[in-house]
């Protein structure tokens, strides 16, 4: 089961700015508060810049000491699977797919670090939802199939607008064979889009 | 030679046929296959409602198991009646097989060993492969790091077609079985690395003339400025036996399958060809006397030597190629030097000599089988 002060020491061991290097510095005084707030960070980390190391120093008292590290501890194990973050990060492996949306706030930036910025999944579609979608009519029920696929408006249209950026990109550096695979891709999600009523915004209003 | 020992030749039937023939990937055809010698595409797929593998006991994966096995079949994945396509359970074959099977590049490391928690036995671990055959172009790997992991692999750089067939079976599939998917990240896998569209696209290249001039790290780094990864002839964390690298991409969030796969076909591929090949040819019109030694003495050490080791064998067969491709050699042809390049492991060697073979005994076969093929 799980084990909170297992996870506190796991969770320990690696940089809160990085999640990759082991942790060399742990006690820092905030250059802007003035306060005392406890970080785990690596030797090299840019977010500890600035900070004021106390390294080698007597911990200053545990009444002004802040715990601001980004940790999952309060998250607690995944609820369908009982993988604990500290388990994700010893393994690489999540549990389940229900870990994915438990420790979503955690692994959402350590997946978009790990994957160049990207944060939303443009590609391919399951094939049996989308013809659940064609099949009805729009209303209720085809938005929620549309929810469940491409998420909320909101969802989709970061997901547009992440097209659009790499098609502006693709242009822009002369790669027309990659500009009309993206376009296609737009005109695709664009077309799934049609005829409901919580049309995504159009890209330049989502940032 | 009569075999007393229980004898590859007489395992079990699928194995036996898979070992008879090469794989079609080896074939040497293909487009740019003078650098190209394959083209692979991979998906990662989890089935809905079930804890990833790892996170699985042994029922659970049991029941992964069977539910891909039927389905497979529903979806006319495997037809009934087809002896063609063979569903192995790979917790009863025994080490040999294995060895054959990961040599062949069908099953991974991971599946070989299994996800056995301690006290339960290796064999009691439900994992399986699916082999399609003849030609071995496709592939589907049940229970290893993710519910499923299917490949297509062609000859040459083909990665349209690859990725067009691989996608035709994942429908299929899809229309049977609901996979793990979220609007934000999409296909959902056991590894984070993974997510989105499960993807990874490799081909294999084969790139002695640019070792040789001492040239291999600017590809390197041009791969790695492009978010790529450029591995060994085994995949993740191998040496580039041979001179063969694999070069994949290793982010699969944010872009389209097909956008992913134009990173690598549209252009790192066709640059790297291009200085492959002009290393080649400075090889022959610059340094002709030092290639035509290089590539002669690697056949005489092939067609003469008594002992050979397997990372002995491959670096000369990827001499004996370069030789080819440059016009210093007619025979022996690509499609033959290629199947070498399977048959100097240790499993394939032992099923061609007909028996298990101690270590010292392995090199003389390897020897052996060289100056027979080639002379």
């Amino acid at each position: 089961m799980f084990n909170g002060a297992a996870e506190q020491d796991a969770m320990a061991n690696f940089c809160d700015g990085c999640d990759e290097e082991p942790v060399t510095h742990e006690v820092f005084k905030d250059p802007v508060t003035g306060k005392y707030v406890e970080h785990h960070f690596c030797a090299n980390c840019p977010k500890a810049q600035g900070m004021i190391g106390h390294a080698g120093q007597e911990k200053p008292d545990n009444s002004q000491v802040a715990v601001v590290r980004v940790s999952a501890a309060g998250l607690g194990p995944c609820p369908s699977c009982g993988v604990t973050f500290a388990r994700f990060r010893e393994t690489g492996r999540l549990g389940c797919p229900s870990c994915y949306t438990h420790f979503e706030q955690v692994i959402g930036p350590m997946i978009s670090r790990a994957q160049e910025g990207a944060t939303h999944h443009v590609g391919k579609l399951p094939k049996r939802v989308l013809r659940g979608v064609s099949m009805t009519e729009a209303g209720e029920e085809r938005q929620q199939i549309l929810k469940e696929v491409l998420g909320q408006a909101e969802e989709r249209a970061r997901k547009l607008a992440s097209l659009r950026d790499q098609l502006s990109a693709a242009l822009s550096s002369e790669r027309y064979e990659q500009a009309a695979l993206i376009r296609d891709q737009i005109e695709q999600l664009q077309s799934l889009f049609e005829s409901t009523p919580d049309k995504p915004r159009p890209s330049g209003d989502s940032a | 030679m009569i075999p007393e020992d229980p004898s590859p030749m007489r395992r079990e039937g699928p194995i036996r046929e898979i070992l008879s023939s090469a794989p079609a990937w080896l074939s040497g055809g293909g487009q740019d296959a003078d650098v190209v010698l394959s083209s692979r595409v991979r998906l990662a797929r989890n089935i809905s409602g079930f804890n990833f593998v790892g996170k699985s006991d042994i029922s659970e994966r049991g029941a992964v198991m069977n539910l891909v096995r039927k389905n497979l079949t529903k979806a006319g994945v495997i037809a009934e009646d087809d002896k063609s396509t063979c569903w192995l359970d790979v917790s009863k074959l025994d080490e040999f097989s294995l060895e054959a099977l990961k040599e062949r590049q069908i099953i991974s490391r991971l599946l070989a060993k299994g996800h056995k928690a301690s006290g339960e036995k290796a064999e009691q671990d439900p994992r399986a492969v699916v082999v399609f055959r003849p030609g071995e172009r496709v592939s589907i790997m049940v229970n290893e790091e993710d519910h499923l992991r299917m490949h297509a692999v062609r000859p040459g750089l083909t990665l349209d077609e690859t990725l067009a067939e691989i996608s035709e079976i994942d429908d299929k599939v899809e229309s049977v079985l609901e996979y793990a998917f979220s609007p934000r990240f999409g296909y959902l896998t056991a590894c984070p690395t993974n997510v989105g569209t499960g993807i990874r696209v490799s081909v294999m290249l084969h790139l002695p003339a640019l070792r040789i001039l001492g040239e291999i790290e600017k590809v390197k780094r041009a791969a790695a400025d492009m978010s790529l990864a450029l591995r060994g002839f085994w995949g993740e964390g191998s040496e580039a036996d041979g001179d063969f690298y694999q070069l994949s991409n290793q982010t699969t969030l944010g872009k389209t399958e097909e956008l992913l796969l134009s990173d690598i076909q549209g252009s790192i591929v066709p640059r790297v060809i291009e200085f492959e090949r002009k290393a080649r040819e400075k090889l022959l019109n610059q340094r002709r006397e030092f290639t035509e030694d290089l590539v002669y003495r690697s056949l005489g050490i092939l067609t003469h030597a008594r002992r050979l080791s397997a990372a002995e064998a491959m670096s000369k067969l990827s001499e004996i190629r370069l030789g080819h491709s440059l016009g210093l050699l007619q025979s022996p042809d690509v499609s033959t030097i290629n199947r070498l390049l399977l048959l100097v492991h240790p499993a394939h060697l032992q099923h061609a000599a007909g028996r298990l073979l101690g270590q010292g005994e392995r090199k003389a076969a390897r020897a052996t089988l060289m100056r027979e093929t080639l002379c």
